[in-house]
């Protein structure tokens, strides 16, 4: 029976679910509820770790695991690059009852959100230099490069603008919360598939979309009415497919091969997968305590919140099959379900623990 | 399996799980699908190794 389960695991092409639609959804519901001015006053930290932090961890990473497995150096790129964007589902539901101070809330939540677009990007451009096709159209050159990432980050931005603005004037017209939703629906849906069709981000696109209607759209073109279907809506489309999501996880463990060697490696995983974490919000942080102070449990708390998630999984899926494809799966595979399951559990006492700050007088 | 079967399926089992992990495990909802999920999959894999 296991071989039947495992052979329809497989086939249930994760990564295309995941990448195809879900996570376009699951962005724009997340970036709905992000307030602007939240993320404003958050900029900095949150833009330089999406960005300085994503690229650390890439190497961190790839350097460690290249170091420890023998793997290529560019291959083990590609498993720092998947296994760096963080998930804030499992975060943001956990830390709800530890009552963090709002600034740190929408942090954990902005970077999130943001890391997963800029993640995915370096990851295509590894993957594409990694293992080259013949017909691929990846760069190669520093310049190809740039030129690639202002393309993919750049046009995904710039087109969920456009449509969220789009959107939000048709909205303002109407008064009628079903088909409000309807419209935020097609926005999500439709934007993301236009997107990957003109060749730019659409994880990005879905963010840039989701913050604009969450935020300009709700404030300026609907009702009361229509703010609440559409705030529940969304939530609830969040919750259902975060709990499919996890599912998915649970199950993957089928297609995940376990000898001695890729255990061995992905425990050595999850410790580089910590470190490179904690590069990744401390060299931010210490760059902009220059600038600005930050709650003492910052750190820690954005380090051991850092959960990896979907996205690791799918994006591993998703590489093209290799030698290595097998230890990268299982090593991504052990990352995620000690950081869902162990990290996850434990960081609401940590917070609790740290982030009890006494109001500032 | 066509995709609506699919789909039926994974949310009869999300659905299931999150009702098991709120019962008997008490754990956040969206961890707790997975650790019944996980749990499940190693269940039915010790029991094809004892039971080819």
């Amino acid at each position: 029976m296991a071989l039947e389960v495992s052979r329809f695991v497989a086939e249930l092409e994760f990564s295309e679910t995941l990448l195809g639609w879900m996570l376009g959804l699951l962005l724009f519901a997340g970036a709905l509820h992000v307030r602007i001015e939240d993320l404003r006053a958050q900029a900095w930290t949150i833009g330089l770790m999406a960005t300085l932090g994503v690229a650390l961890s890439t190497v961190v990473v790839g350097v460690g695991f290249s170091w420890v497995t023998g793997m290529p150096l560019l291959v083990a790129l590609t498993f720092g690059a998947l296994i760096s964007p963080t998930d804030p589902v499992a975060v943001l539901g956990v830390l709800k009852e530890a009552d963090l101070p709002k600034t740190l809330e929408t942090k954990i939540a902005g970077e999130s959100l943001f890391n997963d677009g800029v993640g995915y990007v370096v990851f295509l451009v590894l993957v594409g230099i990694a293992f080259p096709r013949p017909d691929s159209h990846a760069p190669h050159d520093v310049a190809g490069v740039a030129l690639f990432f202002l393309q993919e980050a750049g046009g995904g931005a710039l087109l969920g603008g456009i449509l969220g603005w789009l959107v939000f004037q048709v909205m303002k017209r109407i008064d009628d919360y079903p088909l409000e939703v309807l419209l935020s629906l097609g926005l999500a849906f439709g934007g993301y598939e236009l997107a990957i069709a003109l060749h730019v981000s659409g994880p990005i696109m879905a963010v840039v979309a989701g913050l604009f209607i969450g935020d300009v759209g709700m404030k300026h073109g609907m009702s009361v009415e229509t703010r609440k279907y559409l705030d529940a809506f969304w939530k609830l489309v969040d919750e259902i497919l975060n709990a499919v999501l996890f599912l998915l996880i649970g199950v993957e463990v089928f297609v995940v091969t376990f000898s001695a060697d890729f255990l061995s490696a992905g425990v050595a995983a999850i410790a580089l997968a910590l470190l490179a974490r904690f590069a990744a919000v401390f060299v931010p942080v210490s760059l902009l305590r220059l600038f600005r102070s930050y709650d003492k449990g910052v750190v820690p708390i954005m380090t051991w919140g850092g959960l990896k998630g979907g996205i690791s999984v799918a994006l591993a899926l998703s590489l093209p099959d290799s030698e290595w494809k097998p230890m990268i799966l299982t090593a991504t595979y052990t990352v995620v379900l000690f950081s869902i399951i162990i990290q996850g559990l434990t960081i609401a006492p940590l917070a609790k623990r740290l982030g009890r700050e006494p109001e500032m007088l | 399996m066509n995709t609506l079967q699919i789909a039926s399926l994974l949310i009869v089992f999300a659905g299931a799980f999150g009702a098991i992990n709120y019962l008997f495990f008490r754990l956040p909802s969206a961890i707790g699908i997975l650790v019944v999920a996980f749990l499940a999959s190693l269940a039915v894999l010790a029991l094809d190794w004892f039971v080819p």
